[in-house]
């Protein structure tokens, strides 16, 4: 067996590690059976007319019910469409049979004139509203969303224009909001995007029982065989790329185990079919022409660079200490103790902060900032990808030199 | 492959902050049993891991055949065989899984490996539990495994830091004749504090104290060294008391068929009465480490 092979062998038996990948395991399944459950379910209540009712819809009766009712609406969001569904919206809302003296609606209504004729779209309204009319859904009169894209575009340049004095900088982001289809692709999309946005947190621990796991890596020898080791052949610079080969090999599959979980759970709850829809329905001013599935690609593959950019740093301050505990100390002030300071330290270190593993989530897609390299242009969402690598192999190179010069005294 | 020459240890020493534990040693060790005897902080450790190239000498340098070790790198470490002190164990591998990834790590091809581990742990007597977590290991059974990685790679040069510690005497007869066979053509050097350890097998024997060697040689040599300083007396038990205060006392015993008791005195200067004994390379041991913990004194 190789050297690789018995560093992989050594880690799944040692029993820290064991206990931390499978809890990796069982928090990435748990985690996405929780947000099927708990925050698929519907659960409303209302007190209008002194009645004081109470709906709990369960997750999968929800998910079926969103579908059935968001299929009228299906296909290209026209302006047709949207016009159509606030006139509804309103048609229901002020009508005066549906509320009481307050206008406060009555629970049965709001679920038979609101929620079911409506399906997701209630949600795109409500998210429009706000965003792009900065009014109450109930005051906005239907024809409005006839420049539903007129305004949407005018908003994205309104934001950029606060955002940058460069028409350079403002026109990368709308060259590349060009790219995006009118009308939207619409359906159900909430579901999707509810598991999406939430796997960073998921995420986040997976990585932090990542490190637990790989912090005795070379800390973890000091205490035992470090003088058998380094006094044997390959001891030294064999030793520590099989090590860290070994580390990332480990992550990698547990990672990839834990988002496959996570998928499986996902796809068990919400199908399939939210993948094809555009990110716009839930942040209508995303700048990039990105589906769900693109999102969560991106999403996902930053969650396995972040993972291994937070185990090579792990390596480096498991290189670097004598116990498994200074190790996991070390890194965990690095990944999380430094970004946590970062209000207080100059601004371009803040910045540069902001690259290390775990800092970024879900919603940089949705935002307009860039990255300047020579000159060069970078949306933020890849320069952040592209920095994890980066960051991963300078701190595995500093930890195999590490575990190379390494005495025993 | 580099065979057996000679290694030499030039102006070795180290510091660590005041504290000199090897302090500019000159050493040439050749084919053969070498026994470092000292204290526990003479700087046995530190020599031993200094010629193993698993620590750098503050000054000074280790040449293995005219070069530095370091220089040699994997040439080097390859010819090696070093069991540590305090030598920690995978509680969650098998004796057999333990020796074969030690195997890997010294570079042993995999018949090679499961050859060389099958014979070395019948020869340390654990080939019956080979397959047993090394978590229900005893001390002892450890001590032995930790022989036999040191042994897998079928080192030129094997050293060993205290190597009978968690042994029981019928193992460390065992160690021994193990050892003595092993040593034909190769260099063994081994450290302890318990005399008997090295008096059968050493060809040449280290006294180190205090960083320094202080005595050097056969044992017919270190025991010749120690004539005229080893004497028997024998006193009533008030009187041993108060000798025994003043000298350094390698054995009491009592005289059978007698109130007296018969004191072994370790000095130049015997009371009266004193008669001259046969020096052990203990006594030897005893003379030069008179001032240390009376542990120490254990054989």
């Amino acid at each position: 067996m190789s050297l690789y092979c018995w560093e992989i062998k050594k880690t799944l038996r040692r029993r820290s590690s064991a206990i931390s990948l499978g809890l990796a395991l069982v928090l990435a399944f748990g985690t996405a059976l929780l947000i099927g459950l708990l925050d698929l379910r519907h659960s409303t209540w209302s007190s209008a007319g002194g009645r004081d009712e109470h709906i709990d819809v369960p997750a999968w009766q929800e998910v079926k019910n969103q579908l059935e009712w968001t299929k009228p609406w299906r296909g290209p969001l026209t302006t047709e469409k949207l016009i159509a569904a606030q006139r509804l919206y309103r048609g229901a809302v002020d009508d005066p049979a549906n509320s009481d003296e307050h206008g406060l609606m009555y629970l049965d209504a709001w679920e038979a004139r609101v929620r079911k004729p409506l399906g997701a779209m209630l949600g795109l309204l409500g998210n429009s509203a706000y965003k792009l009319y900065s009014a109450e859904q109930r005051a906005i009169g239907p024809e409005r969303y006839g420049e539903f894209y007129a305004r949407r575009q005018a908003m994205l340049e309104q934001d950029l224009a606060e955002q940058y004095k460069d028409d350079g900088d403002r026109q990368f982001f709308l060259a590349m909001n060009a790219q995006i289809e009118t009308p939207f692709a619409f359906g159900w999309y909430e579901g999707t995007y509810l598991f999406a946005a939430l796997f960073d947190d998921t995420c986040q621990f997976i990585g932090m029982l990542l490190c637990v796991a790989m912090a005795p890596l070379f800390a973890g020898e000091v205490q035992t065989a470090a003088a058998v080791l380094l006094a044997a052949k390959h001891g030294r610079a064999k030793l520590a790329r099989a090590k860290l080969a070994a580390a990332l090999t480990v992550t990698a599959v547990v990672y990839l185990l834990c988002a496959g979980l996570y998928l499986a759970v996902q796809v068990a709850f919400v199908g399939t079919g939210g993948w094809a829809l555009p990110i716009q329905l839930s942040d209508l001013t995303a700048p990039a022409a990105m589906t769900y599935a693109q999102a969560q690609i991106w999403d996902m593959a930053l969650g396995l660079a972040h993972c291994l950019a937070a185990v090579a740093v792990t390596a480096l301050a498991s290189a670097m200490t004598g116990s498994p505990f200074a190790a996991l100390a070390a890194a965990g002030g690095v990944l999380a103790g430094l970004p946590a300071l970062s209000n207080w330290l100059p601004a371009a270190l803040g910045e540069a902060l902001a690259f290390l593993p775990f800092v970024t989530h879900y919603n940089e897609l949705i935002h307009t900032n860039l990255f300047r390299l020579f000159g060069l242009r970078v949306w933020m969402p890849w320069a952040r990808l592209a920095a994890q690598p980066l960051i991963a192999l300078a701190a595995l190179s500093l930890a195999a030199r590490g575990w190379t010069k390494r005495q025993v005294s | 492959m580099l065979f057996l020459q000679t290694l030499c240890c030039e102006s070795l020493t180290r510091r660590y902050g005041q504290k000199t534990a090897v302090d500019a040693l000159d050493l040439t060790f050749t084919e053969g049993v070498w026994g470092l005897l000292g204290a526990n902080g003479a700087g046995k450790t530190t020599l031993m891991r200094m010629l193993c190239g698993i620590l750098q000498p503050t000054v000074g340098r280790v040449r293995y055949g005219g070069a530095g070790i370091e220089a040699l790198g994997e040439e080097y470490r390859a010819l090696l065989g070093y069991l540590p002190q305090d030598f920690g164990y995978y509680p969650d591998f098998t004796a057999k899984e333990f020796l074969l990834y030690i195997a890997s790590l010294k570079g042993l091809s995999k018949a090679q490996a499961m050859q060389r581990s099958e014979a070395l742990l019948r020869e340390v007597g654990l080939y019956e539990v080979r397959g047993k977590r090394l978590r229900t290991y005893s001390g002892g059974m450890k001590q032995r495994l930790g022989i036999a990685q040191a042994m897998l790679n079928d080192p030129q040069i094997l050293i060993l830091d205290e190597p009978t510690a968690g042994l029981d005497p019928k193992e460390r007869v065992r160690f021994r004749n193990l050892l003595a066979e092993y040593a034909q053509g190769r260099l063994v050097l081994l450290s302890t504090h318990i005399v008997p350890d090295v008096e059968s097998i050493a060809d040449n024997i280290l006294l180190m104290k205090a960083g320094r060697i202080v005595e050097q040689g056969t044992v017919p040599q270190l025991v010749k060294s120690a004539a005229g300083r080893v004497w028997l007396t024998a006193v009533p038990p008030a009187e041993a008391d108060r000798l025994e205060a003043v000298y350094t006392v390698a054995n009491r015993r009592r005289v059978p068929d007698s109130d007296e008791v018969e004191l072994r005195l370790i000095t130049a200067d015997p009371p009266a009465g004193a008669v001259p004994a046969a020096p052990t390379l203990e006594d030897v041991y005893l003379y030069h480490f008179a001032d240390t913990a009376g542990e120490e004194r254990a054989v």
